[in-house]
């Protein structure tokens, strides 16, 4: 069961293949506003996030996130997307004080609880997952098995992510 | 006699009238010993037994022969004491089957200690009496012969306790057969944690709850995929606690990338990013995830259209690493470990495209 690890030195180089020239035109696209900062961290995020799409190509939520950057529409509009994609992270945000809450149920939750009060707190477990993941509202993910495989994948990619996003911060 | 009293108001059942007779020829010579035995404190059980058994030669082998009255002898002896089987297993003679059922249910009977509180009183109360028959499996014929017993209660005699135990026997033994039927009928009566296991794979056999089953097999394979994969999570047991964690991690990472994200960008118009540095910096961080547990699904429709890679600024010399080739083979071996050898694709059909990467689920 090491298909992970194959897919793993693809993933980086797609990932950094793509973002670097990306970086690169942002960098080279100087026009000195002051706007500038903000919108270079939307295209940055942007960037990001569309080189995690197809960096790992082949599951639900990255075929997501590429629609959720650019819904198929052919206009690459970075200011658009990147709007959009900050609607997602704005989500990401208000979700984060909401973290606690699943947190502190579990904690009020009595140990000896029926099997089907473990079923409900799995299931609100699991739709708190759906916002987490791109797609995971979709059609795609109504299995909760698919989720399941999807949030592996998710997973390993965000952490790759996070670890050629540091490689790339520590040695430029 | 006392005891062919209690015995004669017992009349009803078949064995009753057997112990009638045997009551009849015995009780004299045995009321002594059985009382001595039952004002016994609780010693071993073994020890009063065997006592017992140090009476005359003719009263032993009477003793062996009736197996009633070596039933009035045995039901005092747990008296003292719960644990029948001790004493079961001091018999040192030969004795008939018979001796052996009924030693073997009372030992059964012994198991509930109510007995013992009902027999230890001279003058076992009814409630008593009734409250160890509830506490013994609830079947129909139970109530029926605890009424038909209640007058006996009343009589403070060991032949009295001894019958009372005799039907509680007869109601046990009963009582084992319709459990079993009640086992088979409905799926509710079980005590045993067994029957609560077969319970539940009786309903199995439904197709449905089969896929269910299955269903569930896999979720929770993929959970322990999770588990792995999440560190931290393999020590938590319980699916929700497992989510939790799963949810805390994968907030933790998309925040990292937010603030990586910033950083990037604030670094980013100063310095023009070289890729040969950062490739090298790559293959030492990436071996040192713990990747093992991703499962990687099925191609999604999407990945077959050839499109949108085209569109996003490639150099050159990248594109030979992001086309995956058709077959085994490896990718990016120029400048990373060939550690990972085989890249598995399914190739049904999309090998042909340039840009698609089918990795197979492998579980």
């Amino acid at each position: 069961m090491e298909p992970w690890k194959i897919m793993q030195p693809s993933f980086a180089a797609k990932y950094v293949g793509y973002l670097v020239p990306a970086l690169n035109n942002i960098g080279k696209q100087a026009s000195p506003s002051v706007d500038r900062c903000i919108d270079t961290e939307k295209i940055v995020r942007y960037e990001i996030n569309m080189a995690l799409a197809l960096s790992a190509e082949g599951f639900a939520w990255s075929h997501a996130l590429k629609h959720k950057l650019r819904p198929n529409v052919d206009n690459h509009n970075h200011a658009g997307k990147s709007q959009s994609y900050l609607a997602h992270d704005d989500d990401h945000r208000n979700t984060i004080p909401v973290n606690h809450e699943p947190a502190a149920k579990k904690l009020k939750v009595d140990p000896k609880r029926s099997e089907t009060e473990a079923a409900e707190e799995e299931e609100e477990r699991l739709t708190y997952l759906r916002k987490l993941i791109p797609g995971g509202s979709g059609e795609m993910m109504v299995d909760d098995e698919i989720l399941l495989s999807e949030l592996g994948s998710y997973v390993s990619c965000l952490e790759l992510q996070v670890n050629v996003l540091r490689s790339m911060l520590q040695f430029n | 006699m006392e005891l062919n009293a209690g015995a004669g108001g017992n009349g009803s059942h078949k064995t009753a009238s057997e112990r009638d007779e045997v009551a009849a020829l015995e009780s004299l010579q045995f009321t002594d010993e059985i009382r001595r035995l039952m004002s016994a404190p609780g010693g071993d059980n073994a020890s009063s037994f065997t006592a017992l058994l140090e009476l005359p030669a003719p009263q032993a082998v009477q003793l062996i022969q009736s197996p009633d009255s070596a039933k009035l002898i045995a039901a005092p002896a747990p008296a003292p004491a719960p644990n029948v089987d001790d004493f079961r297993g001091s018999f040192q003679f030969p004795f008939n089957c018979g001796l052996i059922d009924r030693a073997a249910r009372f030992s059964v009977f012994a198991g509930d200690g109510n007995i013992n509180g009902n027999n230890k009183s001279n003058s076992p109360e009814p409630t008593s009496y009734n409250s160890s028959a509830s506490l013994q499996k609830p079947v129909k014929n139970e109530p029926a012969e605890t009424e038909s017993s209640q007058p006996l209660v009343s009589d403070p005699t060991v032949e009295n306790r001894s019958i009372k135990r005799k039907d509680r026997e007869k109601v046990k033994g009963s009582s084992k057969k319709s459990k079993t039927s009640a086992k088979e009928s409905s799926e509710d009566a079980e005590k045993l944690p067994y029957v609560h296991v077969r319970a539940r794979r009786g309903q199995a056999t439904d197709s449905h709850s089969l896929a269910e089953r299955a269903r569930r097999e896999k979720i929770n394979a993929r959970m322990k995929l999770l588990q792995d994969l999440v560190p931290g999570c393999s020590k938590i047991s319980g699916t929700a606690l497992v989510l939790d964690e799963i949810i805390n991690h994968v907030q933790s990472l998309q925040r990292q990338v937010e603030f990586l994200s910033m950083r990037l960008a604030a670094v980013n118009p100063r310095i023009d990013f070289n890729l040969d540095s950062v490739f090298t910096a790559e293959s030492g961080s990436l071996m040192d995830s713990n990747f093992s547990g991703m499962v990687i699904p099925m191609m999604w429709p999407e990945v077959q259209l050839n499109g949108n890679r085209q569109q996003y600024p490639q150099q050159l010399h990248l594109d030979a690493f992001q086309q995956p080739v058709s077959g085994r083979e490896e990718v990016c071996n120029s400048y990373l470990t060939p550690e990972n050898s085989l890249l598995s694709y399914d190739s049904s059909g999309n090998s042909a495209s340039l840009h698609s990467n089918q990795l197979k689920m492998e579980l």
